[in-house]
């Protein structure tokens, strides 16, 4: 019996070397119980999206108050900005289980702005929770739990840093909705996955936004697309039409006012395209093009022998013989849209 | 004399420890559902409201001005059961309640009109009344009453599309599927805050005729007194003022759609 008590002390010690050795780490203590300043990312907002600056602290609450201090003058002139507003005051940090529970003044929840309110728990549980050893963020104002403070946060319980983003989480899956709900995707298109499909489209609304045409969805083309707005015809017109605009080297498929689709194409290199106002004359499920030897799946003439068709390789320039050259996914859509006497407008300029 | 000086002090002694003992004017108790921004929010600690911010909270901390009150208690209480009859913790319940919703409760007068905004896509022309909007595609957040004022004052040719939340809501009218988005009207600042451009104009608000009142418990001694403190709140402009402050912008000051 003594034996099992004295092992259920040693036990107990133990536990408590772990914890103390644990918020050690955690509070970045070294070994002789002075304070170690270690590095730390402190995060700030730059045109909508947040970055990490370096920061160094030697505890907790010392990241926070570095954090709540803002950007520094050289950091502003580089565009950070922070969503936190001045003169919000820690009431406490606490840490346990490796779980921060940070309490603010009620200044931290000031402003009517959901956008900048969203931002700045962003900023909080980014930093506090990416401090090394921190599992989690509790956030408290004025000592009570936040209901309805902070719009898209659940603060009931403990955040996970991964868990945070400015904008709604952009999985796969969403962005590929968004690109169907704007008009460069096929309802089919939708997978999760990002494929050959997706790059086409990705490639389609980057010509349009006039970004890099890469197909590739980076940060710069996922930030523009949860900005942006379904595209609208170039010119006013009724009933269903094709608009194809040689600049931004799309076709935009139309009904009435509103864009249904819109299309990564090529047209002819070096201006062989013309441009004018054409109708749909015929159509062919498998053309034979005489001059150049090919097979043009899904042709659609609409003046001469230039037609929108199917073609292998649609590069995001001007590259046919004066055809428009149309992917391979589109391509069946639009020759089911584009039935005879479909007015065709080649525009040189969409602006 | 030095026995009279004696009991002159302890006469001031028992004097001034019975002011410090005399009980503080109770508060006003306000019961809150802290529903969300911008009507509602705050921080809970053991079932009171720390700290609360929102229009609501500030009509509540105007009435209890105007009925005398020196400190406003608030108390965070689900919303069905302040509909509930019975016995009450509270003195007034303020959360978007509508009068008819309960005859557990008496209801006040009204502080906001539940109208609802309508927010089109980029590139629609403002449709000229209630009538034009009929043949638009308008969708709604499941939920809102928006559902409703859509089916009973408007009677589209087209199925209104209910979306599951406001983001889905606002990327329909971004990417042109919906035409037209109807909001609560208090909350069309918070709607179009943040997504600016990526929605098309306000074309103005439907009126539902009906607005958001203050419940009271049956019997409650503060009804009539509730009743004339909004008017006099109304008539002096705090609550146009409150709206504008707390709702950021008027909603009244929308054109109504006829």
């Amino acid at each position: 019996m003594p034996g099992e008590v004295a092992n259920l002390a040693r036990m107990r010690l133990r536990a408590a070397v772990v914890v103390v050795a644990g918020c050690a780490a955690l509070l970045g203590l070294s070994d002789d119980g002075a304070a170690a300043v270690r590095p730390f990312q402190a995060w700030f907002v730059q045109d909508g999206a947040l970055v990490p600056v370096e920061r160094r602290a030697g505890s907790v609450p010392r990241a926070v108050e570095l954090l709540l201090a803002g950007p520094t003058p050289r950091e502003r002139l580089r565009g950070l900005r922070t969503a936190v507003p001045r003169g919000t005051r820690i009431r406490d940090v606490v840490t346990a289980r490796q779980v921060v529970t940070v309490d603010l003044s009620a200044r931290f929840a000031a402003g009517t702005d959901e956008s900048a309110l969203r931002a700045r728990i962003a900023q909080l549980v980014r930093t506090v929770g990416g401090i090394a050893g921190v599992r989690a963020v509790r956030v408290r104002i004025e000592g009570g739990v936040p209901v309805g403070l902070f719009p898209g946060f659940d603060l009931r319980r403990p955040l996970r840093p991964a868990a945070v983003e400015l904008e709604a989480p952009a999985g796969t899956r969403a962005l590929q909705e968004l690109l169907r709900d704007l008009g460069f995707l096929g309802a089919g298109g939708v997978s999760g996955v990002l494929d050959d499909r997706t790059a086409v489209a990705v490639l389609g609304f980057q010509k349009w936004a006039g970004l890099s045409r890469t197909g590739v969805l980076d940060p710069v083309t996922t930030r523009a697309l949860l900005r942006a707005t379904r595209p609208v015809p170039v010119r006013n017109g009724l009933g269903r039409r094709i608009e194809v605009l040689l600049d931004r080297q799309v076709a935009l498929l139309i009904d009435g006012d509103r864009v249904q689709r819109i299309v990564h194409i090529s047209t002819g290199a070096g201006g062989r395209t013309p441009t004018g106002s054409f109708h749909v004359f015929r159509k062919e499920r498998m053309s034979w093009s005489v001059p150049f030897s090919v097979w043009m799946p899904w042709a659609s003439y609409f003046v001469g022998g230039i037609a929108f068709h199917e073609y292998g390789s649609v590069p995001a320039y001007p590259a046919s013989h004066g055809c428009v050259r149309v992917n391979r996914y589109d391509a069946p859509v639009l020759y089911d849209f584009a039935v005879s006497g479909t007015p065709v407008d080649v525009l040189w300029s969409s602006a | 004399m030095r026995a009279l000086a004696t009991l002159a002090a302890l006469l001031a002694l028992a004097g001034a420890a019975a002011a410090g003992a005399a009980p503080r004017p109770a508060p006003l108790v306000v019961a809150l559902d802290l529903s969300g921004r911008p009507f509602q929010a705050g921080s809970v600690r053991g079932g009171d409201a720390v700290f609360a911010t929102g229009f609501e909270v500030e009509v509540a901390r105007a009435l209890a001005r105007r009925l005398g009150y020196r400190a406003v208690r608030f108390v965070v209480v689900p919303r069905e059961q302040m509909l509930r009859a019975g016995g009450k913790r509270w003195d007034l319940a303020l959360a978007r309640l509508v009068p008819g919703s309960s005859r557990g409760v008496r209801f006040s007068a009204t502080y906001l009109p539940a109208d609802q905004a309508v927010v089109l896509r980029r590139g629609l022309r403002p449709p000229a009344g209630r009538g034009a909007l009929r043949r638009l595609q308008l969708c709604a957040e499941r939920g809102t009453r928006a559902a409703g004022v859509i089916a009973a004052r408007i009677r589209p040719s087209l199925r209104t599309l209910l979306l599951a939340d406001e983001d889905v809501l606002a990327r329909r009218v971004q990417t042109g599927l919906c035409d037209a988005a109807l909001v609560d009207a208090a909350r069309l600042a918070a709607f179009t805050a943040g997504r600016r451009g990526r929605l098309g104009a306000v074309a103005g608000r439907v009126e539902t005729g009906v607005g958001y009142t203050v419940a009271l418990a049956r019997g409650s001694g503060l009804v009539a007194r509730v009743d004339a403190a909004l008017r006099r709140l109304q008539a002096d402009g705090t609550l146009a003022r409150l709206r504008r402050g707390s709702l950021g912008a008027d909603p009244l000051r929308l054109p109504v759609l006829r």
